[in-house]
């Protein structure tokens, strides 16, 4: 029985790949960087075992992992510790105990028996598991610890062994993007891109739908990719996935240990606040036009009591809805856009002041993708004393006067001190210890005053729009852009502008050649 | 359900390599073990190094018991070169990351990273066992992690690039090597189960291995070493241990700012770390550790030893000269630094009580070595402060001294930990010829 459906299987993929006219593509799109074998990251596990098992998998269950490009699922620092083994290990076996005992439907519908389980388990739930057929090696090695088990233990502690092995089999661990030979570079089968397609667009392992199509092979085409992507975005995890995307490459992640020192205000409350506000901002661009047009200039807030000062409004100025946040538009002239938000400015400051450098080297790396030159070798870093100096930016002015420093801070400094009227927990300011603050900067060499200026600059710009797309372009592949991939990113990215849906990328990138082509050997 | 004939079966293969630990642990002299301790922000020179009568102010809670100065060793002289190798390091950063792995730092993602294993990763991959790297990462002045600096959360690295998690709540730690040693029936089943499907994930690999390049295989090995060490760990927990496990541990996860933005817990956690430390090495649960206080160039405020400023800008850096330049900040300098003396002392301490089989004690085959990423809080990489107390020290002709032979380049620290460990070594990182340190 399960045999048959391994061939049937085989046969399926076998007809997609002789029925699959695409022509082999040209060098350009070869050679593209994604490696073809990427352990989940803990919040894809977390995601997994929730779609799969329903079962609560926190962050905190695991030993954090690096963040390679600012993203959490670069491939090549997600290597299995022994530490993080035994983590997965004690997760696997806490999700099987506590499926088998409430017999979670998600994973025992069917099961109503010792045989009937055992193929639930083993034909049925390790191929949602696995994301694929199984292939006869991990079939034989499931029922051989089936079988053994069984000898010795009763039904539920052998469903437990096996669910626990399930949960530790680099096949459930391990996203395959390996291919098969097409010309000179590989092509990915549609299990693969459907597993693909689904953690990219959703974060989450493939719903039933794109099983389907997996299954009968449609998946690999181009249209029906940008089909299944743009249903994928409309659900829930779609949304939560683009707003990670968004909060992992605007960092907004680290508002969560961000703290300041007295006498500056923070509390966590306040932090909580703060990220709710940004998360509500991005659900409502993602839900409106979707651009960053809008991601950089609304001036719409979300606010809740501990934010209202920060935010500098009179409790009078705005009305509470039912859990206390209202949804205020702010005065234009001061706020517009996500990088005059307290969540993004206080992530971006030091604990003591506006931190400027920190600022501009942020803009210059994660939002223009151009990072300056680390500072030359015996330069202090540390930031000059405030004794002399009556602003933060005062204290900066060294740059300017030292031949090492200026070449660098001219560009770094240019951008920071535009948010000089915004202190270290994101308050707005005119002065500083009784001083005016100056906020005006230079952005690739032309002059702006403040932060929503600069924003607005940035949009007018293309370094934007193009960080942008490479920026999206790491997080789906889990890898840097390189010559070659970056020109074929030019063409998928194409028709993207400021003022189109941030969606619409992620539809692009997953209809591209991009997306279902790796380059060389695996 | 389980009859004692089913489970004798079930645990033929574990018992049979428990015995062969056992004979082999009583016949020849306890296995060596090795633990890191890394700290931050250099010393205070003036008062670290010991002088007539072999002690000093900073390491007097080590020195003043005869029971441990008599096993210390100080060594004066190791030196460090200031080259970022093209990074965007600094000196915190060259220390933290090559004191102890001897190779150049590389750039990952622009920021400076270890490149190459450190000399405990070393040790524990030629043994083949897993370490127990641990770390008090929380920071109130400057939580982590924080962009840019992932690569200061840990000094121990498996291969170029890829640190070693330490695991920062100590009950995690205590989970994995305590809570399931236990001598029933039930007990041993489940671990026997547990080598099982550990066995089929092992399988899987075998045959994922063969699809892939050579790149590919890389991560997956990682992957099946973590899993041959589980099974390696799930044998040794079958022994029940000799000695005490050490107390629970508050569970963090009930408090997580705790680890993260508060100094409030640095002092338990501290506590909690050396305790787990010395249980493990103790009980032979684990044979390499480490113990990393603070992230690299770490601003922790010392509010429990009465300082309450940030020690890194408002101390080390204010540390110019050997002698100390603001009494003030000399004072405050030897007050922090005899808190790690004293946090080594405890853990050489505990090792100390804790017997072996054959009338020695656990910190006679235990290496433990203090290290830093400065010598002095200035950034000065001269005089790196080096402490190694216990044993086995390769080429030591008498204990309880200062070595004091002039500048000796770092990577003879590693040489030496190499050897004292029985592995062979000429050198160390990127100096594979540098022999040993001179005058052990």
């Amino acid at each position: 029985m399960r045999t048959r459906f391994a061939v049937a299987c085989s046969a399926l993929l076998a007809a997609c790949y002789l029925g699959d006219t695409t022509p082999v593509p040209s060098p350009s799109v070869t050679g593209v960087g994604s490696s073809p074998l990427r352990r989940l990251s803990v919040r894809e596990l977390c995601n997994t075992y929730a779609r799969l098992t329903g079962e609560d998998v926190t962050a905190d269950d695991f030993l954090p992992e690096a963040v390679a490009l600012g993203f959490d699922n670069g491939p090549d620092l997600l290597v299995t510790q022994t530490d993080q083994g035994a983590r997965i290990e004690a997760v696997a076996w806490r999700v099987a105990q506590n499926v088998t005992a409430r017999r979670e439907p998600k994973v025992f519908a069917g099961c109503d028996g010792g045989a009937a389980c055992r193929h639930v388990l083993i034909g049925t739930f390790a191929a949602r598991a696995y994301r694929r057929p199984l292939r006869e090696g991990e079939t034989s090695r499931l029922r051989a610890l089936w079988d053994q088990t069984m000898t010795t233990a009763s039904l539920d502690v052998t469903m437990e062994t096996v669910l626990a092995a399930i949960f530790q089999s680099p096949s459930f661990l391990y996203r395959e993007e390996i291919g098969t030979p097409a010309g000179d570079a590989r092509r990915l089968g549609p299990w693969e891109v459907a597993s693909e397609l689904s953690y990219f667009v959703t974060g989450n392992p493939p719903d039933d739908e794109l099983a389907q199509m997996a299954a009968s092979g449609e998946i690999v085409s181009a249209p029906a990719r940008r089909r299944q992507a743009e249903r994928l975005l409309a659900t829930p995890a779609g949304r939560t996935q683009s707003r990670t995307f968004l909060r992992q490459w605007l960092a907004l992640d680290d508002i969560a240990t961000t703290d300041k020192m007295p006498p500056l205000v923070f509390t966590r409350d306040l932090a909580r606040a703060m990220d709710d506000d940004v998360n509500a901002l991005l659900d409502e661009v993602l839900s409106g036009s979707g651009s960053l047009d809008q991601l950089f200039t609304s001036n719409v807030a979300f606010v809740r009591e501990p934010l209202a000062s920060v935010y500098g409004l009179a409790p009078t100025k705005f009305v509470s809805a039912g859990d206390g946040t209202s949804r205020v538009e702010l005065d234009p002239s001061l706020r517009g856009g996500i990088l005059t938000r307290p969540a993004w400015l206080a992530v971006h400051s030091s604990a003591t002041d506006s931190g400027p450098i920190a600022r501009g080297v942020f803009v210059l790396g994660a939002l223009l993708c151009a990072p300056p030159a680390p500072p030359p070798a015996g330069v202090s870093q540390v930031a000059p004393s405030t004794e002399q100096a009556h602003t933060t930016r005062d204290r900066f002015a060294a740059h300017a006067s030292s031949p090492t420093c200026q070449s660098c801070h001219w560009v770094i400094d240019g951008i920071g001190f535009g948010f000089e009227q915004f202190d270290a927990v994101g308050a707005w300011r005119t002065t500083e210890n009784g001083y005016p603050v100056d906020t005006s900067g230079t952005l690739d060499g032309a002059p702006f005053v403040g932060a929503t200026e600069l924003s607005k600059k940035m949009l007018a710009s293309d370094a934007l729009r193009s960080c942008f797309t490479k920026q999206m372009y790491r997080f789906a592949m889990g890898a840097p852009e390189d010559a070659r991939t970056s020109a074929a990113l030019d063409v998928a990215s194409k028709d993207f502008t400021t003022r189109s849906s941030i969606e619409a990328l992620v539809v692009a990138i997953a209809e591209s050649d991009l997306f279902v082509f790796r380059g060389g050997a695996p | 359900m389980i009859t004692r004939r089913h489970f004798g079966s079930l645990l033929g293969g574990l018992l049979a390599s428990m015995t062969l630990a056992r004979r082999t642990q009583g016949d020849a002299s306890p296995p060596p073990r090795l633990i890191l301790v890394m700290q931050n922000n250099g010393t205070q020179q003036a008062n670290f190094w010991p002088y007539e009568g072999f002690t000093s102010p900073i390491l007097e809670p080590i020195l003043s018991q005869p029971s441990l100065a008599s096993r210390t060793t100080v060594v004066r002289g190791l030196q460090l070169l200031h080259d970022r190798f093209g990074t965007s390091g600094n000196d915190h950063d060259i220390g933290f990351a090559r004191l102890f792995s001897g190779a150049p730092l590389i750039s990952v993602a622009g920021e400076p990273w270890g490149g190459g294993p450190s000399v405990d990763q070393l040790v524990a991959q030629k043994w083949d066992t897993d370490s127990l790297a641990l770390a008090v990462l929380a920071s109130e002045f400057e939580p982590h992690p924080k962009p840019g600096f992932h690569n200061r959360r840990s000094f121990s690295y498996l291969a170029p690039g890829v640190q070693k998690i330490p695991t920062v709540n100590p009950f995690d730690a205590y989970t994995r090597f305590f809570a399931t040693a236990s001598r029933s029936d039930e007990a041993a089943a489940q671990l026997a189960r547990r080598k099982s499907a550990l066995d089929v994930a092992s399988g899987d690999l075998r045959d994922l291995r063969a699809r892939v390049g050579s790149a590919e295989r890389d991560k997956l090995d990682a992957h099946a070493t973590s899993i041959r060490q589980l099974e390696s760990s799930l044998r040794t927990l079958m022994q029940t241990p000799q000695c005490k496990p050490p107390p629970v541990p508050f569970d963090y996860r009930a408090r997580p700012d705790l680890l993260v933005s508060s100094d409030e817990a640095i002092p338990a956690l501290v506590d909690s770390m050396v305790d787990l430390l010395a249980a493990t090495m103790g009980c032979g649960l684990a044979r390499v550790g480490s113990l990393q206080l603070g992230y690299g160039g770490g601003k922790w405020m010392f509010g429990w030893e009465g300082i309450g400023i940030n020690m890194h800008d408002e101390l080390a850096h204010r540390d110019t000269s050997d002698e100390g330049d603001d009494p003030d900040v000399t004072a405050k300098l030897v007050t922090i630094n005899r808190y790690y003396a004293n946090v080594v002392a405890r853990l050489a301490g505990a090792l100390a009580a804790i017997p072996e089989s054959d009338g020695s004690t656990a910190l006679d085959h235990t290496l433990i070595v203090w290290g830093n990423e400065l010598g002095r809080g200035d950034h000065s990489l001269d005089n790196i402060p080096v402490v190694l107390v216990g044993g086995p020290l390769a080429g030591a002709t008498s204990r309880g001294k200062l070595v004091d032979g002039g500048v000796q380049p770092f990577q003879r620290l590693g040489c030496t930990i190499l050897r004292s460990m029985g592995i062979e070594a000429n050198g160390f990182g990127d100096s594979p010829s540098c022999g040993p340190i001179l005058g052990l």
